[in-house]
């Protein structure tokens, strides 16, 4: 499930939520997700409140992504304790200069305090976000930063390329953009430093320790089914993707009279589905077909994809290019 | 007195066939709409702004492109106009169109005065011997001085102020006034009814569902439905299935006799049989004489057309074919390119003329394709004393086999206010032009004759002088010879090898810096690959610029958050369907708009 990250009317926004939740009665959820600022703004006792409308009879998996600085003993302890199985920190770094430098909310605690009470709290699974490339972050920097994170590592590791998207404070600040030179380099350094500690990617941003792979997102990438609530939230069932409305307002006042908060549809035709498939495939280890490929001579002569027995997988160069990989799909 | 119909054959005296012409936009389809509407010709409700204009590209460009002919009915007679293009570039459409008329109006922009079309589609009339009725239009605008642009008139074209009409082709002022002063003055065709069929086809194009379709003027004799037609130059007979007219719509009437326009449907299916300048008599008892015809006009500038994927070059050579029927200007020959493949050397009117062609061959017949960069045709001596005609810069032979080059020039008119003929000259001077003639028009405006070449024209010579002179100057030209030029051929390199595409024919003094230019604008236009693509330019085998497009590092998008996979999907989707009007050249992908880097070139 997904939030979106508006502070306003957060008790009627609740509501709708729940509301929304009650018509998909029938449906029985593999996995439950809060994602985005929404979980950090609204607080754990809203969401053990949601998640006391959710069946979980059959949820193998259910994920809250916190940021920093809403993590301590007693939220956690909540969490735990009202199902929630698995913690993404949204850390970007731990090293409060690079947060910094991001245009980002300072940390309030060190990552050594929020890893240590993290585990403390034995859920079954958590994992970090890592930004990768800031400007700010020399080589010797991010080698000492990994390191520290290191010490104490979370079994599930997401790894995002630094970013400039329009309406960010970076946006607006050249001097502060990554270099791809850069962003290339620290993806290589983080692939190989996790394998060499027996990380497995699971996916181009996302690493983990087998058995700790995120369910709900490898859903997103297989193609499967998922139903987004909230404003803002996405949704897929067999190949008809829609979204709500991204206003808060809106997305209030549609579920209050009972209607649909959907914005957007679209109905994949065959083509497009194809694609889609393939390209999300492209972005696991598991890969691709290799007939699905236009000129794979080419991009095995790149080194952009390995081929094994017919199937084409990313090489780790690949992985930082898979969009322009992707465009040679069929 | 006026209880008939539109279609009716109200015998000659009654008629009158004359075309719309005049210098680009000052108002010749938007006059066409008021008499449109006076007639009662099109419902109002179907009305919109430049009617007849129908063609997409027309209407996004705003400017005629293929000239129109319709019949309308006006107090006792019946009308026929033609409203043709302003541009420079499709001077032979009006040409053709004069040859159906005895008459034109020529409208004037009385904001803005004499331009250069205005006196190249004036003495287009003169050589036709055509009655001229001049009228200056867009008197409702503020800036119009009509007193000037009369005294002007009668100045440089001679003709009596007085005779001079003035309208609003935009709120209709002065337009009833118009089509009398027409009846009264444009003489009324002079056929004869009894003598054998002449019937001139002056434009043609293919329907898909009923093949050829004509526009004729009958000169003499009748053109009659279900009769069998002798094309004499052609040497065919065929039924003519249909005769009609264009009311706008199309109306299928009985006969048509002398000075009569419409059209002919005559199950031709191989359009080399219908062109343009085709005379049309009947088979049972043929004239003896063809009408005079058309002359082919000459091209100004070649360039390679080529499909992006070789499959399609039958397609195009399809398309070609059938689009030479509405256009009879463009020329084509086959040619082969290392790099582009099978295509085809084209010879087009001016460079708006081949960007239209193109534009035309690739949504009307569902092509994407290729243009290169444009050349004019070169007569190389070679030492051997031999004479080769090069249109394309592949064909010129090696510097040590030539002894002389010679470019075409050209005659060009420029009308400008005087405060710009200094900014004008120097721009003519830095084009390698020669002042031949300055003339006030007025104690205001100059008229500049420049001889100049052609080459140095066609690529952005007209843009230049509008953004110099704040869109003032007009220009207008025509071929004026050849001379001897110091001329050598620029070649770019990419990834290490020459791409013949790109090879342009350049001034010596100026080929280094066009190098250059190029190599910096490709960077610009070809994107990143996936390893280091080095671009260069070299003259004979000398390397004189090199650019590196740098190898792309990284993806601009990575995360699919929130299981929002539509909008990443689409965008994907969006730089396929980009990547699908590249052209693979070696290993690299270059865009179609690469291959006119060298229009894009600033100064
Ligand atoms: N104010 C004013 N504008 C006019 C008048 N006649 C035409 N225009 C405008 O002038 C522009 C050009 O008009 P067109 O009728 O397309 O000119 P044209 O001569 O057919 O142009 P080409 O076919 O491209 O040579 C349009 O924006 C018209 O609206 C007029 O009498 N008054
Ligand atoms: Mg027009």
């Amino acid at each position: 499930m997904t939030f979106s990250n508006k502070t306003q009317h957060i008790d009627k926004y609740v509501e709708c939520l729940k509301r929304e939740i009650q018509t998909l009665k029938d449906h029985k959820f593999h996995s439950v997700y809060f994602g985005g600022g929404t979980p950090s703004f609204i607080g754990e006792e809203r969401i053990m409140e949601i998640l006391a409308v959710l069946d979980l009879s059959e949820t193998v998996e259910v994920s809250v992504e916190f940021h920093p600085n809403h993590i301590g003993n007693r939220v956690l302890k909540n969490l735990k304790s009202s199902g929630v199985s698995r913690i993404s920190l949204g850390l970007q770094s731990v090293d409060e200069l690079v947060v910094a430098s991001l245009g980002r909310t300072p940390h309030t605690k060190s990552y050594e305090k929020l890893s240590y009470e993290i585990k403390e709290a034995e859920f079954k699974s958590w994992s970090v976000d890592l930004i990768l490339g800031a400007r700010s972050e020399s080589d010797l920097a991010w080698r000492t930063n990994l390191e520290r994170f290191l010490e104490n590592p979370s079994p599930h590791v997401s790894g995002y390329l630094l970013t400039v998207e329009n309406g960010t404070p970076l946006y607006l600040d050249k001097d502060r953009y990554p270099i791809e030179e850069t962003l290339f380099k620290r993806y290589f350094d983080l692939d190989s430093v996790l394998t060499g500690l027996g990380y497995e990617w699971n996916e181009i941003s996302n690493w983990s320790i087998p058995g700790h792979q995120c369910i709900h997102n490898e859903n997103y990438w297989s193609q499967g089914n998922y139903i987004g609530v909230g404003a803002g939230a996405h949704s897929h069932l067999d190949g008809t993707r829609w979204s709500n409305t991204v206003s808060v307002e809106k997305y209030i006042s549609h579920i209050s009279e009972r209607k649909s908060a959907k914005a957007r549809e679209e109905v994949l035709d065959m083509n497009s589905r194809a694609f889609e498939k393939n390209w999300l495939l492209l972005r696991k280890p598991d890969g691709v077909p290799l007939d699905a490929f236009q000129k794979a001579d080419l991009l095995a002569s790149e080194g952009l994809i390995e081929v094994d027995s017919g199937t084409a997988i990313l090489t780790v160069k690949g992985r930082v290019l898979s969009s322009l990989v992707s465009q040679y799909l069929i | 007195m006026q209880d008939f119909q539109v279609t009716d054959n109200v015998g000659q005296d009654r008629m009158r066939n004359f075309s719309i012409i005049s210098h680009v936009d000052h108002g010749k389809s938007t006059l066409s709409d008021r008499i449109l509407e006076l007639t009662g010709a099109v419902d109002p409700r179907h009305m919109r702004e430049q009617y007849l204009d129908s063609m997409d590209i027309e209407r996004e460009r705003g400017i005629t492109i293929k000239a129109q002919n319709v019949r309308v009915k006006w107090k006792n007679y019946v009308l026929h106009l033609i409203d043709t293009p302003g541009h420079v570039d499709f001077g032979y459409e009006v040409s053709r169109s004069l040859a159906a008329c005895e008459g034109v109006i020529l409208l004037v922009d009385a904001s803005q005065g004499i331009q250069a079309q205005t006196l190249a589609n004036c003495y287009l009339a003169i050589d036709h011997d055509l009655e001229i009725v001049v009228a200056l239009n867009k008197i409702d605008l503020p800036a119009a001085d009509p007193i000037r642009c009369a005294s002007e008139i009668e100045q440089v074209l001679g003709l009596s102020s007085t005779q001079i009409l003035s309208i609003s082709a935009k709120t209709g002022r002065g337009v009833p006034e118009l089509l009398d002063a027409v009846i009264e003055r444009i003489p009324a065709p002079k056929g004869d009814e009894k003598a054998p069929l002449q019937a001139l086809i002056f434009d043609s194009y293919f329907d898909q569902y009923r093949g050829v379709i004509s526009s004729v003027r009958v000169v003499n004799g009748e053109l009659r439905s279900g009769s069998k037609l002798r094309f004499l130059q052609a040497k065919v007979t065929h039924d003519l299935e249909e005769v009609g007219v264009r009311t706008p719509d199309p109306v299928a009437v009985k006969k048509l006799g002398p000075g009569e326009v419409g059209y002919i449907i005559a199950n031709v299916r191989d359009v080399g049989e219908a062109r343009s300048g085709e005379t049309v008599s009947n088979a049972d008892n043929p004239a003896l004489a063809a009408l005079p015809g058309y002359r082919q006009p000459k091209p100004m500038v070649y360039c390679g057309i080529y499909p992006i994927d070789g499959d399609e070059f039958p397609d195009l050579r399809e398309a070609l074919l059938k689009l030479k029927l509405n256009d009879a200007s463009v020329t084509y020959e086959p040619e082969t390119s290392g790099a582009l493949g099978f295509g085809f050397r084209c010879g087009f009117l001016g460079l708006l003329h081949m960007e239209i062609v193109r534009e035309r061959l690739e949504r009307e017949f569902n092509l994407s394709l290729i243009a290169t960069s444009p050349s004019v045709e070169y007569s190389v001596t070679l030492k051997n004393g031999t004479v080769k005609v090069v249109d394309n810069p592949n064909d010129l032979p090696q510097s040590h086999e030539v002894d002389a080059i010679e470019e075409p020039l050209l005659k060009a008119t420029i009308i400008t206010p005087s405060t710009y003929t200094g900014v004008i000259m120097e721009l003519c001077q830095s084009r390698r032009g020669e002042l031949v003639k300055m003339e006030y028009l007025s104690p205001e405006r100059v008229e500049l004759i420049y001889k100049i070449p052609l080459a140095e024209v066609v690529v952005d010579f007209f843009d230049a002088l509008k953004s110099r002179t704040k869109g003032y100057a007009s220009l207008d030209y025509e071929p004026a010879g050849n001379q001897s030029a110091s001329l050598v051929k620029v070649d770019v390199l990419i990834n290490g090898v020459t791409v013949d595409a790109f090879s342009t024919i350049v001034h010596k003094a100026k080929a280094e810096d066009y190098g250059r230019k190029m190599t910096t604008k490709l960077k610009e236009l070809i994107p990143r690959q996936l390893f280091d693509v080095p671009i260069q330019s070299a003259i004979n085998g000398r390397i004189v610029s090199r650019e590196t497009v740098k190898a792309r590092r990284k993806d601009v998008i990575a995360k699919c958050y929130g299981g929002d996979i539509s909008r990443k999907r689409k965008l994907l989707e969006k730089q396929k369907e980009g990547k699908k009007r590249m052209k693979s050249i070696g290993r690299v992908e270059v865009p179609q708009e690469a291959f006119i880097a060298a229009l894009k070139l600033e100064d």
